[in-house]
């Protein structure tokens, strides 16, 4: 198969091309996205080149293609082999601590002030500027404070936990995803909450918080799951995946899941479960 | 040429690669590993042979971002395979059902073929637009990281990986009504 589309490309400059598949993977800024899709919804020609353009990410999304078990072990083995001493831990080191230098972003007010709220121990933070994506992402980082939240009496697909209403999911058995923990975390004067799940050795952190939802992350992928729009990128070694749920930004992160399954936990309660 | 520069790390200080951090990564490895072979097993051989070359002692990061500096390890040592494959036999690939690696408990057969046909057509782009696809849509690499493991400029990899997609979709796409075809015949 060779890449012969010039002749129907050829009346498009390589700047626009270049803008549409910016545009179709949601890695385009902001203010240039608002320009290009009102372009592209004048062209009936520009949206099927865009609906191609996201048939391929799509598809290239969700690959699913397992590692060898031989092959990760193997890569395993030398990595073990080559990695540098740990420092040695102290013992009793509450958790908060040994992660403290992840947070470089965050300006910690007041030094770290520790709350009850919801019964959950809170780490109260200011950032230097708006919150952002990746300063949640940090927050759920880490750690549990405390123990998970029950499941919702009046609707078992549901924890009794939510932010401003938007409820946590109770993912179903066969997932394998089970809640774990939870913390609360205010920044800015909005609420982080996060739920975690693990999955025997695995674990993803499931934050909402409150109030206008915040910026999209720079350079995320955009993906789609019934009608939802998913954004997922990259962040120090984790996999995010961001949206909003009823206007509140939400963001499932985790250094073990791949972004397909992420996109999975997050698209899992966009489907037509009716609310706790 | 790149391919000759397996062995050096990126320009630049930076933080240290920590080889705790890589197993994370194999997966998005192997499948940026199996695109550009075409093959399972081939993509296997290969990032063996990347992360024993990457490990063999310590390297340096640019960014402190593993996967930029493996993408480029992945594509320095697939150039330099190329150019002693030449000389021995070709492995061909199993078919779907016999691919060890497609046995996966959440892979339905048909769900494999669907899988491997987007492999397929991403192996039989041109290496240019392989690679762009690879970089970024496999890899999760920016753009600007892209360009920097190719060697191009931003913009040439943005329009390669325009027409890059552009061709897998229209592959799947026929694909898809072939089938419908044999279905319907």
């Amino acid at each position: 198969m060779g890449v012969t589309m010039e002749s129907e490309n050829g009346r498009l400059s390589d700047l626009v091309l270049a803008e549409l598949a910016a545009f179709a993977d949601g890695s385009l800024p902001p203010a240039e996205r608002a320009r290009v899709a009102e372009r592209v919804a004048r062209s009936p020609h520009l949206q099927s080149l865009v609906a191609e353009q996201r048939a391929s990410v799509m598809a290239v999304a969700l690959l699913d293609v397992p590692t060898p078990p031989r092959l990760r072990e193997a890569v395993a083995a030398v990595a073990l082999r080559t990695a540098p001493e740990p420092p040695a831990a102290t013992e009793g080191e509450p958790r908060v601590r040994r992660l403290l230098p992840r947070l470089p972003r965050l300006a910690i007010a007041g030094g770290l002030a520790t709350v009850l709220a919801s019964g959950a121990l809170a780490v109260v933070v200011a950032s230097a500027g708006a919150p952002s994506i990746s300063d949640t992402v940090e927050l759920g980082e880490l750690g549990a404070t405390a123990a998970a939240p029950a499941v919702s009496p009046r609707n078992d697909a549901w924890l009794a936990a939510s932010v401003d209403g938007v409820a946590f999911p109770n993912y179903p058995r066969e997932t394998g995803w089970q809640r774990s923990g939870r913390r609360v975390d205010e920044f800015d004067g909005r609420e982080a909450t996060t739920v975690y799940y693990r999955r025997g050795d695995e674990e993803a952190a499931y934050s909402i918080v409150s109030g206008e939802p915040l910026d999209w992350p720079d350079g995320a992928r955009l993906a789609e799951r019934d009608g939802v729009e998913l954004r997922s990128l990259r962040y120090e070694g984790a996999m995010v995946v961001t949206w909003l749920r009823d206007g509140h930004t939400c963001v499932i992160a985790s250094e073990d899941a791949d972004t397909k399954e992420l996109l999975e936990l997050a698209a899992w309660t966009e489907k037509g479960k009716a609310s706790a | 040429m790149l391919g000759d520069r397996n062995d050096q790390p990126p320009s630049g200080e930076g933080d240290a690669l920590d080889p705790e951090h890589l197993p994370a990564l194999v997966d998005r490895l192997y499948r940026a590993a199996w695109a550009i072979c075409g093959s399972s097993h081939d993509a296997e051989d290969l990032v063996q042979e990347t992360f024993a070359r990457v490990l063999a002692r310590p390297r340096a990061l640019r960014n402190g971002n593993p996967a930029p500096y493996l993408m480029q390890a992945l594509r320095n040592t697939y150039l330099t395979g190329l150019r002693t494959a030449s000389r021995r036999p070709r492995t061909s690939e199993l078919p779907v059902d016999e691919s060890s690696a497609m046995q996966s408990t959440l892979a339905r057969p048909e769900v494999a073929f669907e899988h491997q046909q987007t492999l397929a057509a991403i192996a039989e782009l041109g290496q240019d637009f392989r690679e762009a696809l690879v970089a970024v849509d496999i890899v999760g690499l920016s753009y600007r990281e892209a360009a920097d493991v190719v060697g191009t400029r931003e913009a040439t990899i943005t329009t390669r990986l325009f027409r890059a997609r552009q061709a897998v979709a229209k592959a799947l796409s026929e694909e898809d009504g072939a089938l419908a075809g044999k279905k319907s015949a």
